[in-house]
């Protein structure tokens, strides 16, 4: 990576670069829908905004993404809509990180949420006050998720209690959605985050299916069984997390465990319920879309769907999320907006990240962002007349793990560990050889860290509490 | 597991058996073909399992809801009221369905509402709906839904209690294909139901007799159905929520 590519002339520290690739990236983003023309962001003409986050989703998992395992009608329906990046990373790939990076613009180190469970800084703005602020009124429902910060200081919450969403599913969040679209009069635009469950469900998989002991339950589901991924098995180097992560799951110690009894055909069926579920949320999505096309919203509605982490479903041998492998780590982001936004537009080139979420809402909402955003509005490369754009991105697994992709290459690493991990992502999307230790490719590594490096010497560090979660990431 | 050894059955799962260990059949007579209701609390399945004897650990499992189903023969048809309310979300959702007087209890019309209050009873969300099924073209608030195709059999999840009951399924026998609508809202395609012949389930007062029902199908993990010799479906379990009878009122 040559670092003078940076515009260190450019305002903001942003690491954009007039970049050769984007005359490329535009021609592998064919813009198939309708000719685009913008409203001005004045207070008359604010859209209003619906996110919709789906928890524990993999980019590739869906159908219109190439998946032709799991049938996602409505997801497909919004991706035929939009422009879809599918270079988009969680900027940390577990529940709570990965929210508070979305609500702040910040990344984890900053935000001090590195695991579930860790608090977010105090006064740091979220997006819910912020656009507040702004003139917008702000409304939650469904999973937040952020420890320390109270959603209904930020949000008007509708419907179930955040905390509580758990309990019956996710079509009480879609009904509070309905609810909402039906009833919503007042003259303010709005900003409504709508936080699905699913497919997170999976989560019980090993517990629920534990008395199995890794042989298929169900033998008249084997014909429909996805096949194991081509990454299932690969022998290549990983760094300790990994390795220990995989001794813990993979020994047979009740409950929890025991991976390493499952059979090729278990593996599938773990795959098959995660695709169900997947399904099963796409559903919910389905019902939102509907009531959001009969509302008086419709036209005037900026559509945001994203996941807060993927999931590994034995890519890797591996399921759940807390590491940086794409399944976990690389997650959908589509936005639509009907008749200001190219549709059917998949991006296969940008570099997005969770920490884009909040200066894309600021810049159509015309409100300006908080300072020391590390998060880019997406808005000029939606709208297809972005003559930049950042060069890497990155993510972070709790205390240790870290992440840089470029173009070509990702590096992961973990602190003090000498194992790291670098793959072409060009030559081997499924990421299956570890190029680390390959001499002519020393240099790359060594660009890729420095890069890293100096982008994180400029975090505000958000210090730790003193009883921190353990070192290694969790992954529920 | 070995491969000389019997599949467990779902039931085994020990969350299950602890709810199941306080479970007693009703012992009143039971006609699943004339009026009754039934009370199932349903329990959300953890993700993890309370480890070593903390708090939490071993202990009783709470259930998160309530659903109270009403059934009663009218006009040659059913008529099958469905209440649903969360514990900690203070949602209630309640519908009044016609049926048909068919193995699946297929839907004809109905109408939903759906209540959300705040801790404090406030109400937060309040709205009602209405659909049918006319000439197979599933209808909501009286327009055709879109993108849907034709329904030829089909049933309810909620219809679904109530049909088990009823079914003459063996395990020789094709199982049934059916579509779905799930919440009274939600398609679901390509539905099968088959049995799984009887087993024997240890309850609080001994072994139940039952005949077990397994669905698959689109957006939905195998979701097992146990009715007992006297025709009454007394837990269902699929995806993470279990089913289990706490009261019945003829």
């Amino acid at each position: 990576m040559n670092t003078n590519d940076r515009p260190t002339a450019i305002s903001r520290r942003d690491f954009l670069k007039t970049s050769a690739g984007a005359a490329g990236a535009l021609a592998t983003a064919p813009l198939l829908g309708k000719s685009v023309s913008l409203l001005p962001s004045d207070k008359n003409h604010k859209p209003n905004f619906l996110f919709l986050n789906l928890d524990q989703l993999s980019c590739e998992a869906i159908h219109h993404h190439g998946c032709a395992a799991v049938k996602t009608p409505n997801l497909d329906c919004i991706g035929q809509r939009s422009v879809s990046f599918t270079q988009s990373y969680s900027a940390n790939p577990v529940c709570c990180p990965a929210r508070s990076a979305w609500f702040t613009g910040r990344y984890t180190p900053e935000t001090g949420v590195m695991n579930n469970g860790l608090p977010l800084v105090k006064g740091m703005p979220d997006l819910g006050q912020w656009l507040r602020r702004g003139g917008y009124q702000a409304f939650y429902t469904g999973k937040w998720h952020i420890p320390a910060r109270q959603v209904s200081n930020s949000f008007t919450v509708l419907g179930p209690d955040p905390r509580n969403t758990a309990s019956l599913g996710d079509i009480v969040t879609t009904r509070s959605v309905e609810g909402f679209l039906r009833n919503y009069r007042q003259n303010d635009p709005f900003f409504l985050s709508v936080g699905l469950l699913n497919p997170h469900d999976i989560c019980s998989f090993l517990l629920q299916n534990s008395m199995y002991r890794g042989a298929m339950p169900y033998p008249e589901l084997v014909e429909e069984l996805p096949p194991l991924p081509p990454n299932f098995r690969c022998d290549m180097k990983e760094p300790r997390e990994i390795v220990q992560r995989k001794e813990k799951y993979f020994g047979d110690h009740g409950d929890e465990s025991g991976m390493g009894l499952w059979k090729d055909d278990y593996w599938r069926y773990y795959a098959w319920a995660y695709y169900h579920y997947i399904t099963m949320v796409d559903g919910q999505v389905g019902l939102i879309l509907d009531t959001l096309e009969q509302s008086p919203f419709a036209e005037n509605t900026v559509l945001i769907l994203s996941a807060d982490h993927g999931e590994g479903h034995g890519r890797h041998q591996m399921i759940l999320k807390s590491f940086l492998y794409d399944e976990a780590a690389r997650v959908p982001f589509m936005i639509s907006w009907p008749g200001h936004l190219p549709e059917n537009v998949i991006d296969n080139t940008r570099l997005v990240s969770g920490v884009d979420l909040f200066p894309t809402v600021c810049d159509y909402a015309g409100i300006e962002t908080p300072p020391n955003m590390r998060g880019y509005s997406l808005r000029p490369v939606a709208e297809g007349n972005a003559s930049t754009w950042r060069d890497f991105v990155i993510s972070h697994t709790g205390l240790n793990g870290r992440m840089i992709r470029t173009n070509q290459y990702k590096l992961i690493t973990y602190k003090d560990d000498p194992v790291a991990q670098l793959f072409n992502m060009k030559n081997d999307p499924w990421e299956t050889k570890n190029l680390a230790e390959e001499t002519a490719l020393a240099s790359v590594v060594e660009e890729h860290r420095k890069t890293l490096d100096d982008y994180e010497a400029t975090f505000e560090v958000a210090p730790l509490p003193k009883k921190a979660a353990t070192s290694a990431a969790n992954d529920e | 597991m070995p491969d000389d050894q019997k599949t467990p059955a779902i039931w085994q799962y020990k969350v299950v058996q602890r709810v199941l260990s306080s479970y007693t059949p009703p012992a009143a007579q039971f006609d699943p073909a004339g009026a009754w209701e039934h009370t199932y609390n349903i329990y959300f399945l953890n993700i993890r399992a309370k480890k070593g004897k903390g708090k939490g650990a071993g202990a009783e499992v709470n259930p998160n809801g309530i659903l109270k189903l009403s059934s009663a023969p009218k006009g040659g048809e059913i008529e099958l009221l469905v209440e649903s309310t969360a514990f900690m979300t203070g949602d209630q959702t309640s519908a009044r369905i016609r049926c048909k007087n068919d193995a699946l209890r297929s839907p004809l019309s109905w109408e939903i509402s759906f209540t959300n209050q705040s801790p404090t009873g406030k109400e937060l969300v309040t709205f009602s709906k209405t659909g049918a099924v006319e000439n197979g073209v599933l209808m909501k608030d009286g327009k055709p839904a879109k993108g849907m195709k034709p329904l030829s059999a089909y049933t309810c999840d909620w219809s679904l209690f109530d049909a088990v009951q009823r079914l003459t399924l063996q395990k020789s026998t094709a199982p049934l294909t059916f579509d779905m609508i799930e919440y009274l809202d939600v398609l679901r395609e390509n539905q099968t139901l088959r049995s799984r012949g009887a087993t024997p389930i240890p309850c609080a007062g001994g072994n139940v007799d039952a005949q077990e029902y397994l669905q698959f199908g689109d957006a939905v993990l195998p979701t097992h159905y146990y009715v007992d010799a006297g025709g009454r479906l007394f837990m269902a379990l699929g995806s993470r929520r279990l089913f289990v009878l706490v009261d019945e009122k003829a």
